[in-house]
């Protein structure tokens, strides 16, 4: 049997060491070299990891859409898009996990409560419980095309709430404050504004390498399917083979390589009925 | 890389290729030693069957048609601004809602009731909280109260911290150009 190389490559040791030597710098800045805030005190720290999580949770969804487009599309439509797609979704979802999380920590220190539902709380929520059912959706086995299909409609929709969600902010009353580094003037200075910039870069990095790996990961997943099958067939038709061979009265009337050929027919279809059943 | 569940194998004597040749009487036959075909486990079979795809897809749709009822339904208006809930305090009535104001300087606190005033736009609401605020209440600060009015005084049962999209060290000098969302 084949034995695969893993997930890893050149590409992602160096997003790997990028990554480490990355999250390790913001890590030294958030925490100790950076001052507390004016008003927030120590809570302020959660900012290098709260608004780079939601920013990976939005490119991670956003990807999934696009990946998706690109398997839509007839002309560009391959099996790497579907791949790439829910590679990306995981990996946002993760992200969006770390979102919710980290913003219900900051809002117990800072607003008073675990949770509250404003918009921006809600629809992020939203978003996380729609990519949930999305890769649930991924899940539910059946014709890979088709499976494929129904996911890249599901995700160009979904992706909608993103936006939505992004906004919120500016188009409703919400708890959540508003942008701080999305605006000409942005509302945090100095080292704050450094060490949350390169936030963006540690968070970005581990994204990259996180879908990379899962990407390939999908690719092992495949080829584990289609492996899998011709191993079935041939240990299968290694089943029929040696139970002619028991039969010596039989193989020697008929002859052996019909006999083979019929039992491997037989044997085949009963693999396909184990594969139904199991899907 | 294995392609079967060893869980679910079947053994030796359970396959029907032996079971066949031991009914025969051939147990030291070659195809005795033939290890049986093994069921091929699909990666993606976690939601399988009909059932279990039934039962994702409505926990899926409970858990969307729940945070769409409980927070889409007041989100597009959380709170109130306090010119706005003075406006409809005959409306409003006793009922539940959200204010937001700053606090002004005049916060006492006897026992667990804290009293105090918020303003928005030159206009202020009395306050009687309750419970206890949280760690970064103080005057001077946006806050959004939930509770309902009690006669000209609002009766809070909840404090929220409405900080701003501003983060400046104590002694920043960018402290004094700050505009809040």
């Amino acid at each position: 049997m084949t034995v695969h190389k893993g997930t890893a490559n050149q590409l992602t040791r160096v997003l790997g060491a990028g990554s480490l030597v990355t999250v390790a710098l913001t890590a030294l800045f958030g925490l100790w070299l950076t001052p507390p805030d004016a008003v927030q005190g120590q809570l302020v720290r959660l900012i290098y990891v709260h608004p780079a999580a939601a920013t990976a949770c939005y490119v991670g969804f956003g990807l999934c859409a696009l990946a998706s487009l690109a398997y839509l599309w007839p002309r560009t439509r391959s099996r790497r898009w579907d791949r790439l797609a829910a590679a990306s979704a995981e990996v946002g979802v993760v992200f969006c996990v770390i979102t919710l999380a980290t913003g219900s920590i900051w809002g117990r220190g800072s607003w008073g409560v675990w949770w509250t539902w404003d918009a921006r709380l809600t629809l992020t929520a939203l978003l996380c419980a729609v990519f949930l059912g999305y890769l649930a959706l991924r899940r539910t086995g059946g014709n890979p095309e088709s499976r494929a299909l129904t996911s890249a409609i599901v995700a160009v929709v979904c992706v909608a709430l993103v936006p939505i969600d992004h906004y919120a902010t500016s188009w409703w009353t919400t708890l959540h404050q508003g942008d701080t580094l999305m605006r000409a003037n942005p509302l945090i200075h100095g080292s704050q504004l450094y060490t949350m910039l390169l936030s963006f870069v540690a968070v970005g990095l581990v994204f990259s390498w996180l879908v990379v790996h899962r990407y390939r990961v999908e690719v092992l997943e495949d080829r584990f399917e289609e492996e899998g099958f011709a191993v079935a067939i041939a240990e299968r038709r290694a089943e029929a083979s040696a139970a002619v061979q028991d039969r010596p009265a039989e193989s020697a009337v008929v002859g052996p390589g019909p006999a083979v050929a019929a039992s491997s027919s037989s044997a085949g279809s009963e693999m396909g009925r184990d594969g139904e059943v199991s899907e | 890389m294995a392609v079967t569940d060893s869980a679910d194998a079947p053994t030796a004597s359970s396959s029907p290729a032996a079971a066949s040749a031991e009914a025969s009487g051939a147990g030291a036959s070659p195809g005795a030693g033939v290890p049986p075909a093994p069921r091929l486990v699909r990666r993606r079979a976690l939601l399988g069957s009909r059932r279990r795809q039934v039962i994702a897809a409505a926990v899926v749709a409970a858990a969307i048609a729940f945070v769409v009822v409980e927070g889409l339904g007041n989100a597009t208006e959380y709170y109130k601004t306090v010119p706005q809930a003075v406006a409809d305090r005959s409306s409003l009535g006793t009922r539940h809602f959200r204010i937001m104001g700053t606090v002004d300087d005049d916060v006492r606190q006897v026992g667990n009731t804290t009293t105090f005033s918020i303003t928005y736009e030159r206009v202020t609401a009395q306050v009687v909280d309750t419970k206890e605020p949280p760690q970064l209440f103080k005057p001077g600060v946006p806050v959004v109260l939930e509770g309902s009015w009690a006669g000209n005084v609002f009766q809070s049962d909840l404090i929220m911290i409405k900080h701003t999209s501003n983060y400046t060290p104590p002694t920043d000098p960018y402290a004094t150009t700050q505009t809040s969302k």
